[in-house]
């Protein structure tokens, strides 16, 4: 009995010498069972399977990244390292990681039983609500300083720098989202947005795992605008993305979905402007076109233009009193113009400087002495009236 | 009259105005509904236009200036 052992000091050395062995960071997987959350945000809970059980502990720094929906009979898998507790004399493990070896196939019939749900209610029939062209205000909820809102922003710099955006920060994984999400959207919905983008990065299955849960699933029913759902990448495909009215495959692209180009639509704006007022200016020049066309009959023909020059002139004047609006000072004063040049071609002015004309029986004009010779009476048109002739006999 | 409406008809007016059919009242009317319908746009992205908020949950339950 030379070495006596105190038993703290036993403790002790028992702990430094497992503190030095292999069993560091050792996966270790087997049935969980009495799990539990303390207020401190520790957790507490066994490993067993049918030949031993080990108490383990997990600090909250680690524990708050532990999978959603842990319940006791699940299959785990840990990684963890043994340690001995001297004040109780305990072997425990210490948890770095856990990760549910069974718990997709849990999540994943869970999801399942959603899905089912949403579908016999009508939920995912629901008609797509198209993206408005200009939204007017558009509201993001995603995670705090997320790498997904930093891209997002990117985004909307990039479309249009000025648009009106709100962005409501939340949490997107974890416990805490299963009601701080659905707060965040209904607190959006109470902003009068025109577009909600609800979305967050990529990650684990488990990390994306909310936007599979009913509570958040029914808050994006509630939207009462068109909402877009961006989790995670391409190839991840959530119950978000059904229920949504769109579902975007990044967070990105739900940006570049949402948010116009401003540039695009100064320049269509641009062109519509230049192409109203080239439209009105092709219309006043063919109008131009025709009364010139007008002129040009009317010098050939002079009395059977006559009526339709008068025609003619009464609808330019129409046009040029209707045209007033200083817009239209330049067009005006080109019909003015065209108006004076038909002044001067009027038979009628030619006639007042003391011509006349001599027209048939049928009202023609006798342009020769030949002709005239065959008509037995003819009418002399002068500028204030007719008279009737007849040829004298040359015999 | 949304804003993909009043595109829709610019595109009509446009079309109208460049097969010159159209008497000149009807012309003219053609011209200011399209200015109109110009300025209305230019007014819809003006109003889009604001500046970036980020709230917290609370803030965002909070904030009722909308």
């Amino acid at each position: 009995m030379s070495d006596t052992w105190r038993v703290g000091k036993l403790a002790h050395a028992l702990r430094d010498l497992l503190r030095n062995s292999q069993f560091r960071n050792v996966a270790v997987k087997g049935e969980l069972t009495q799990y539990r959350v303390a207020a401190s945000g520790h957790a507490y809970f066994s490993l067993k399977d049918e030949d031993g059980k080990m108490d383990c502990v997990a600090w909250r720094g680690k524990a708050m990244h532990f999978p959603d929906g842990l319940e006791d009979g699940m299959e785990v898998l840990i990684i963890a390292s043994v340690d001995l507790y001297p004040p109780q004399g305990r072997v425990q493990l210490q948890v770095e990681q856990l990760r549910a070896s069974t718990n997709i196939g849990l999540l994943e019939e869970m999801k399942r039983k959603l899905v089912d749900k949403l579908e016999a209610n009508g939920s995912l029939d629901l008609l797509q609500r198209p993206l408005p062209t200009i939204p007017q205000h558009v509201v993001i909820v995603t995670g705090a300083d997320s790498a997904a809102l930093s891209d997002m922003l990117r985004i909307r710099d990039e479309r249009w720098t000025d648009i009106r955006c709100t962005v409501i920060e939340t949490v997107v994984q974890g416990k805490e989202s299963h009601s701080l999400l659905p707060r965040a959207l209904r607190a959006a919905y109470a902003l009068s947005p025109s577009v909600v983008v609800v979305g967050r990065g990529g990650g684990s299955p488990e990390d994306l795992w909310s936007f599979n849960l009913e509570p958040i699933i029914e808050a994006i029913l509630e939207s009462p605008v068109p909402i877009v759902s961006a989790v995670g990448h391409e190839s991840d495909h959530l119950v978000s993305d059904l229920v949504a009215d769109h579902r975007a495959a990044t967070p990105t692209h739900a940006m570049e979905m949402v948010i116009p180009i401003r540039g695009d639509h100064d320049i269509m704006i641009d062109d519509f402007s230049s192409r109203l007022e080239g439209g009105l200016n092709r219309w006043l020049s063919r109008r131009k076109e025709r009364l010139h066309n007008l002129k040009l009959r009317l010098a050939s023909a002079p009395l059977i233009g006559m009526g339709k020059a008068r025609e003619s002139l009464l609808m330019l004047n129409n046009i040029l009193t209707r045209l007033t609006t200083s817009r239209f000072n330049a067009e005006r004063q080109k019909l003015q113009r065209y108006s004076t040049v038909l002044e001067f071609t009027n038979p009628h002015a030619v006639l007042k400087r003391g011509y006349s004309m001599v027209k048939g029986e049928d009202g023609m004009v006798i342009r020769t002495a030949a002709a005239a010779a065959s008509q037995s009476s003819m009418k002399l048109q002068f500028h204030d009236g007719e008279l009737s002739v007849a040829p004298l006999d040359d015999d | 009259m949304k804003y993909n409406e009043r595109i829709q008809r610019l595109e009509e007016i446009v079309r109208m105005l460049d097969t010159g059919e159209s008497e000149l009242e009807e012309t003219l009317a053609l011209f200011e509904e399209g200015k109109k319908l110009l300025a209305d746009c230019s007014e819809e992205l003006a109003k889009a236009e604001g500046s970036l908020r980020k709230l917290t949950v609370e803030e965002a339950e909070q904030s009722n200036d909308d």
